[in-house]
């Protein structure tokens, strides 16, 4: 029952500039009993993702102050973060980008327009391994 | 009643006649047949010389040839027309993706069980999303469909002769709200006995809207935006001083094309469509008028354009 408890208190740091997605998947997330931190822009996303260490990031592309692939790059490259699962949101303006994502070791990635909010909450609850 | 115009397409695509196909093959036609009836007389009258009639040909042919090459360099042009209108879709929909993407997760949101036992004051978050969201798109769609008009030249143009200082104190009243909230003071001045221009007062007016509003959103904190009407020969001269974040020089080539936002722009997170300027210079353009700006990093950015006057 305490094992239980605990199991959801996965961390996830969820760096998109849209306020209005915060407030619904980040709040969809947290309604699960995840711990869910936030960051509006790439530079915040990134001191957080070292200071937290979060089990999974999901990582928008488009972001003020830095791009979400320099994010990328520079978690993979430092050692406290090279582990974390990346999982990209985008809105499939950026395929080449994304691809990019994934050759720099992004997870995987998700098209936001194409699913429902609960659909994408799944889809985050399965690459944590929380069927 | 159909009309027979071959052209259209190049039309549609402004594409000028020069560069295109279907007017260049129509020229390589009528060359072809005015060359063989030139050479087929001439032949028969002064040319016994097989030799020469072959040298005849072979450079009638080389003419052929190079209509031919420019024909193909012409086709470029109108793949190209269309690859960008396609281009152009893309970034659109991509644009009108996002907003969409937050109506549609607020109001699911919304409509989920562990909503309902949330509290008042959470569920006002969630219907300002939806509001913001449909004005978003909202302003991206009339934005592009004042884009699309402008471009085929649909968009009423009628031109009358009005007061530009008064059109300008017009919209800046339409602004007070936004300059008060941002604590923003406007100091507007005009030289004396200003004449009137001959344009086409709503597209003045969204020029106008567009360049106050991007003074505003990028000036920061409390501070002052200069605005100065004169006359210089056949040209009034507006201008508009903003002491805000200023235009990079790398990024300045660019501030006039589709959804280009500059890198510190993005940075400061205004959300606005990205067509402001394109939409201004293409009007102004339309207009015979100019526009230019100064900016300096840091310092701010003054925007100027110039409409005729009709000589009285």
């Amino acid at each position: 029952m305490i094992g239980g408890y605990f199991k959801n208190m996965k961390k996830i740091l969820l760096i998109e500039d849209e306020a209005a997605l915060q407030k619904t998947l980040g709040k969809a997330l947290m309604n699960l009993g995840y711990d869910v931190k936030s960051a509006l822009d790439g530079e915040l996303g990134l001191r957080l993702a070292k200071e937290e260490k979060p089990n999974l990031v999901l990582l928008d592309l488009i972001l003020p102050k830095m791009h979400g692939l320099d994010v990328l790059k520079n978690m993979r490259d430092q050692d406290e973060t090279k582990e974390i699962p990346v999982v990209i949101l985008t809105n499939l303006e950026n395929m080449a980008e994304v691809e990019r994502a994934i050759e720099l070791g992004a997870t995987t990635y998700l098209v936001k327009s194409n699913y429902n909010l609960e659909e994408v909450v799944n889809k985050i609850k399965k690459v944590l391994g929380d069927e | 009643m159909l009309t027979f115009n071959p052209f259209h397409r190049c039309t549609q695509y402004r594409i000028s006649l020069w560069q295109c196909p279907q007017f260049l093959f129509t020229i390589m036609g009528i060359f072809i047949i005015f060359s063989s009836i030139a050479l087929y007389s001439l032949g028969q009258r002064y040319i016994s010389d097989p030799r020469l009639a072959a040298l005849l040909v072979i450079m009638v042919s080389m003419v052929l040839l190079i209509i031919s090459f420019i024909i193909s360099n012409s086709f470029e042009n109108l793949a190209q027309a269309n690859r960008m209108k396609s281009e152009f879709i893309n970034i659109v929909s991509h644009q009108l993706r996002a907003p969409l993407t937050n109506l549609r997760w607020a109001t699911q949101f919304l409509l989920s069980e562990d909503f309902q036992k949330s509290a008042r004051k959470e569920k006002e978050e969630y219907f300002d999303i939806i509001s913001e969201n449909s004005n978003r798109m909202e302003g991206l769609i009339d934005d592009l469909l004042v884009i699309s008009r402008l471009e085929e030249g649909k968009l009423n143009t009628k031109k009358n002769l009005f007061s530009l200082e008064s059109l300008v104190k017009e919209v800046l009243k339409e602004y007070e709200i936004f300059l008060e909230a941002n604590n923003i003071k406007v100091e507007f001045s005009l030289s004396r006995r200003l004449p009137k221009v001959f344009a086409s007062y709503p597209l003045v007016k969204i020029v106008l809207e567009n360049l106050i509003s991007n003074a505003i959103n990028y000036s920061q904190g409390a501070k002052k935006i200069i605005i100065e009407l004169k006359r210089k020969r056949n040209n009034l001269i507006f201008s508009i001083q903003d002491q805000g974040i200023g235009i990079p020089p790398e990024d300045q080539k660019l501030i006039f094309t589709r959804f280009f936002r500059a890198k510190n722009a993005v940075q400061t997170e205004v959300h606005g469509t990205g067509l402001g300027l394109f939409i201004v210079k293409l009007i102004l353009d339309r207009m015979a008028g100019k526009i230019w700006f100064k900016s300096k990093l840091g310092k701010g950015t003054t925007f100027y354009f110039s409409l005729p006057i009709i000589k009285t």
